[in-house]
């Protein structure tokens, strides 16, 4: 009996150390779609739509915070791609609270993963460039869980807790079957738990061209009244913050090191926002985006003040049709100039010509 | 520090390696040089912080205290060591885990764990002089303090608010302005139980069915075991101080049985229990929003999470114990195939239910008298055993219930034994279904009282449970629960026919161990949230 004991003990731990160990193997290796689902769903939604069309069709990515994953419809311009065999592929590829943290380390994996697109849609948005907090709210943002191991090194140059952050990620790996269990049962069985313990919240309503449609979207409050002229401001004052200026230079160095083209994008706001920023934080911000387009030699695309305040759930997010709408006239107006090597005539700085790269 | 948490887990594994490694002199040395040295190193860094001499002792009490209370920890492992080496292996034990236990305890608050050793110090003197006396009167005395002690700490700190606060409610409905003081205690964890083990004991030692424990240290250890010290089970003092007594041997056999129970509590707790919260907790928190459907489900989901949670944490305690060399009673034997309610006290909580039996329902004249006095009898235990779950009427309520159905079936019975062929159909295989199915509507029906916090909540609960109404759909898709629903059941079956412990038996070991750890990753990869704690706790 002692000996039957300590046999079955001993393999006991041993077969679930062994299951732990597989599944970190499998989650960084193999299924990354399990470390980061997110990241997961929408590369294997992008390799299907670059499957399924006319090879040399060019791609073009879309980087950004919530406004570009509920604001793009790449959707909409299907019946156009079906007509039109060179008709770009368009990719959104937003995340919610995303800044240039996450979109550096979404551009590294996406070429370590074989995707390099031909053009690339970054969104600037001042108040996530802002050296006021805004750090803070995207590294809060960003779950140390759905890291892998090749996106630490990067991470932890640019965070303000670096130690934090490898401690996090560490203690996530000791049991990883316990620390991905919502991803794990958001595949298997996601009817088990509330939306509230679900993590798939973010992109259970993604489509097939990673637009994201959440009907109970967290951030969903109704538009909120425009500030009043003259203030006061919820956002006095702007002053760009090193770090995320510093992740949104090294991206814009990788895509040219790559030969990406890259445009950088403002995205629409409602009234509420665009008052939200005092004339001198605007005069500010404006003057530090102009100041990167023409240093980097990127065109800036400033589509801020293209819809009205009925056209967005909250201020901040494009209602469903507005967003089509948006997205059509984005891709005629913006979009196709720029794939032609054309200066679009909303674009402030260079265009995506031979010097963007 | 909640039995399924990390910190729980890295306790557990230093107290366990430490524990088993102090027969060996060169692990105590090894101990003494690591602890001592943790100590050295963590005072030479927080003496210089301190500026003044009179800073001292805080820099000091800093490191002990600190983040974790690693420092305690190192005292203790240090003292374990020194001690088993100057007094014997088997007293260094006793000592070491008194300490762990102490330790267990004031993680949550230190004040409370010195007054529960001091409670514990008075009843043991109180057992000594008892067993040294041979006057009746004296020892009557000396037992009527330590019940009254005992009753009284319980009291002050459980019911006292709960007593005032029913006394102005009293006041008001008679029309009397009265605003009473409440008193701002904090309810020690786990009180409930050990005034039960303490009362036991010295009423045992009254009995002179028992001799007092001549040692303190073994004493404590009695009282505050860190396994069954939160929420049970309720140890009697014949069964586990002669264990403390005896020599520990290492025994993989019982490692191996531990290592069952902590895993089978595990994923009672954790893959069931917390998980079947979700379906309860929204509506019994706000009851009038929900539609029938969802009362249905949250009365199911509640039935079984209590189950498991009590059992799972029952099941820890057991496993934890045998793996520190003790055994602790069995508080669950499968209660929910009882065929009737008074089956279902024989199973459920089943260290309380004897409990009540031996020192309350029997001294008050058990069922030797009339059947209207056993009644009467059945009906106090049961009213008293609520109340004993927790400060609120609803308790007192769920036990009044219980009393009435053990009452009603008591008559039942008897009616049985002159109805000969409505006995034979009952105790056919349907009819023992049929019992079985009505005495879980039966309990389930009074967990509703046991979970509501108002009795407006309770009525809220039962009247969707009563007919269609109306509201909310279920907080979650009824799938999971009826899954799990029968999966407990398939488990009861398999368990009932001795199923299991005939397949451990047979499997060979790989096997087994891909069994268990199956299991544990089952349990990990189903639970909603961790920390969450047991219910049991708040008793």
């Amino acid at each position: 009996m002692d000996a039957r004991g300590r046999r079955t003990l001993a393999w006991g731990l041993g077969l679930f150390v062994a299951g732990q160990l597989a599944f970190f193997a499998a989650k960084e290796y193999w299924r990354p779609e399990l470390t980061d689902p997110e990241y997961g769903l929408r590369l294997a939604r992008l390799r299907a739509r670059m499957a399924e069309g006319p090879p040399g069709r060019p791609l073009v990515v879309a980087l950004g915070s919530s406004r570009v994953a509920m604001g793009l419809r790449p959707d909409a311009l299907a019946a156009d791609a079906a007509a039109d065999g060179s008709a770009p592929l368009v990719f959104n590829f937003g995340r919610v609270a995303s800044g240039p943290m996450m979109h550096l380390v979404t551009l590294k994996r996406l070429l370590a993963d074989g995707v390099r697109p031909d053009l690339l849609l970054v969104e600037v948005w001042p108040a996530y460039l802002s050296r006021y907090q805004s750090q803070e709210f995207q590294e809060a943002h960003i779950d140390p869980r759905t890291l892998q191991r090749r996106d630490l090194p990067l991470l932890v140059r640019c965070y303000s807790d670096p130690g934090r952050l490898r401690r996090e990620w560490r203690q996530a790996q000791l049991l990883p079957c316990f620390s991905h269990r919502f991803t794990l049962m958001s595949l298997l069985g996601s009817s088990w738990y509330p939306s509230s313990l679900r993590n798939d919240r973010n992109y259970r309503h993604l489509d097939a061209w990673g637009w994201l449609w959440a009907r109970g979207f967290q951030t969903y409050r109704g538009t909120p009244p425009p500030a009043p002229p003259g203030g006061p401001y919820p956002i006095p004052e702007w002053e760009r913050s090193p770090v995320l200026d510093c992740c949104l230079r090294e991206l814009l160095g990788l895509c040219r090191q790559n030969g990406i083209h890259v445009a950088l994008v403002y995205m629409p706001e409602g009234s509420y926002f665009r008052r939200a920023f005092s004339p001198v934080a605007r005069a500010a911000s404006e003057e530090y985006l102009t100041r990167l387009s023409a240093e980097w030699q990127v065109p800036l695309i400033d589509v801020n003040n293209w819809v009205g305040d009925d056209g967005f759930s909250d201020g901040g997010h494009l209602l469903p049709d507005t967003a089509a709408e948006f997205t059509r006239r984005f891709t005629h107006e913006a979009l196709g100039p720029l794939l032609a090597n054309r200066p679009p005539a909303l674009a402030s700085g260079p265009t995506t010509g031979e010097h963007n790269r | 520090m909640l039995f399924c948490t990390p910190e729980f887990l890295e306790f557990f594994c230093v107290i366990f390696a430490a524990y088993w490694a102090l027969r060996w002199p060169w692990a105590r040395r090894g101990l003494v040089l690591l602890a001592g040295g943790y100590i050295v190193h963590g005072v030479a860094k927080a003496l210089p912080a301190a500026t003044a001499f009179g800073a001292y002792p805080a820099a000091l009490g800093h490191f002990l205290a600190g983040p974790g209370m690693e420092g305690w920890l190192a005292v203790l492992l240090l003292g374990g060591a020194v001690l088993s080496g100057l007094l014997g292996v088997d007293r260094g034990r006793v000592w070491f885990l008194f300490g762990a236990s102490f330790y267990f305890y004031a993680s949550w608050s230190h004040w409370l764990a010195i007054i529960v050793c001091v409670s514990t110090a008075v009843d043991y003197l109180l057992a000594r002089g008892m067993e040294a006396s041979h006057r009746p009167a004296l020892r009557r005395a000396l037992v009527s303090v330590s019940i009254v002690g005992n009753l009284g700490l319980l009291c002050y700190f459980k019911y006292a608010n709960f007593f005032l606060e029913s006394l102005e409610q009293a006041l008001h409905a008679a029309g009397a302005a009265a605003l009473l003081p409440r008193l701002s205690v904090i309810l020690p964890i786990g009180i409930s139980f050990y005034t039960f083990e303490a009362i036991n004991y010295t009423v045992d030692v009254y009995r002179r069915k028992v001799p007092a424990e001549r040692s303190l240290p073994n004493f404590m250890l009695f009282i505050l075991f860190f396994p069954h010290l939160v929420a049970g089970p309720i140890v009697r003092a014949r069964d586990f101080l002669p264990q403390i007594r005896r020599r520990k041997h290492w025994d993989w056999a019982r490692m191996h049985l531990g290592a069952q129970y902590v895993l089978m509590g595990l994923f009672k707790k954790l893959a069931i229990a917390d998980r079947m919260a979700l379906y309860a907790d929204p509506v019994f928190a706000d009851p009038a929003a929900y539609g029938s459907a969802a009362a249905w489900l949250a009365t199911l989901a509640y039935a079984l999470q209590i189950y498991c949670d009590f059992s799972g944490y029952s099941d820890m305690a057991l496993g934890c114990a045998h793996m520190l060399g003790y055994r602790l009673t069995k508080n669950f034997n499968m209660p929910y195939v009882s065929a009737n309610i008074s089956e279902f006290w024989r199973r459920w909580h089943m260290s309380l239910s004897t409990w009540l039996r031996d020192y309350l329902f029997i001294p008050l004249g058990g069922s030797r008298g009339t059947p209207r006095q056993t009644n009467r009898n059945l009906l106090i235990t049961m009213t008293l055993g609520g109340l004993w779950h927790g400060a609120n009427w609803t308790f007192v309520a769920w036990g009044v219930l219980h009393g009435l159905l053990l009452v009603g079936h008591r008559r039942f019975r008897d009616a049985c034994k002159t109805r000969p062929v409505l006995d034979r159909v009952l105790q056919s295989g349907p009819g023992t279904l049929l019992r079985v199915g009505v005495t879980f509507l039966c309990v389930a029906l009074c967990w509703v009282f046991f979970r509501s916090s108002t009795f407006g909540g309770a009525a809220a609960v039962l009247y969707r449970l009563a007919g269609p109404h109306g509201g909310q759909p279920p907080p979650l898709p009824a799938r999971g629960l009826v899954y799990t629903l029968i999966a407990v059941a398939l488990c009861h079956v398999v368990a009932r026919s001795g199923g299991w412990r005939k397949l451990a038996d047979r499997l060979p070991a790989p096997a087994l161990g891909l069994g268990y750890a199956a299991v544990l990753t089952a349990a990990l990869v189903l639970t909603p949230e961790l920390n969450k704690a047991f219910i049991y706790f708040q008793f």
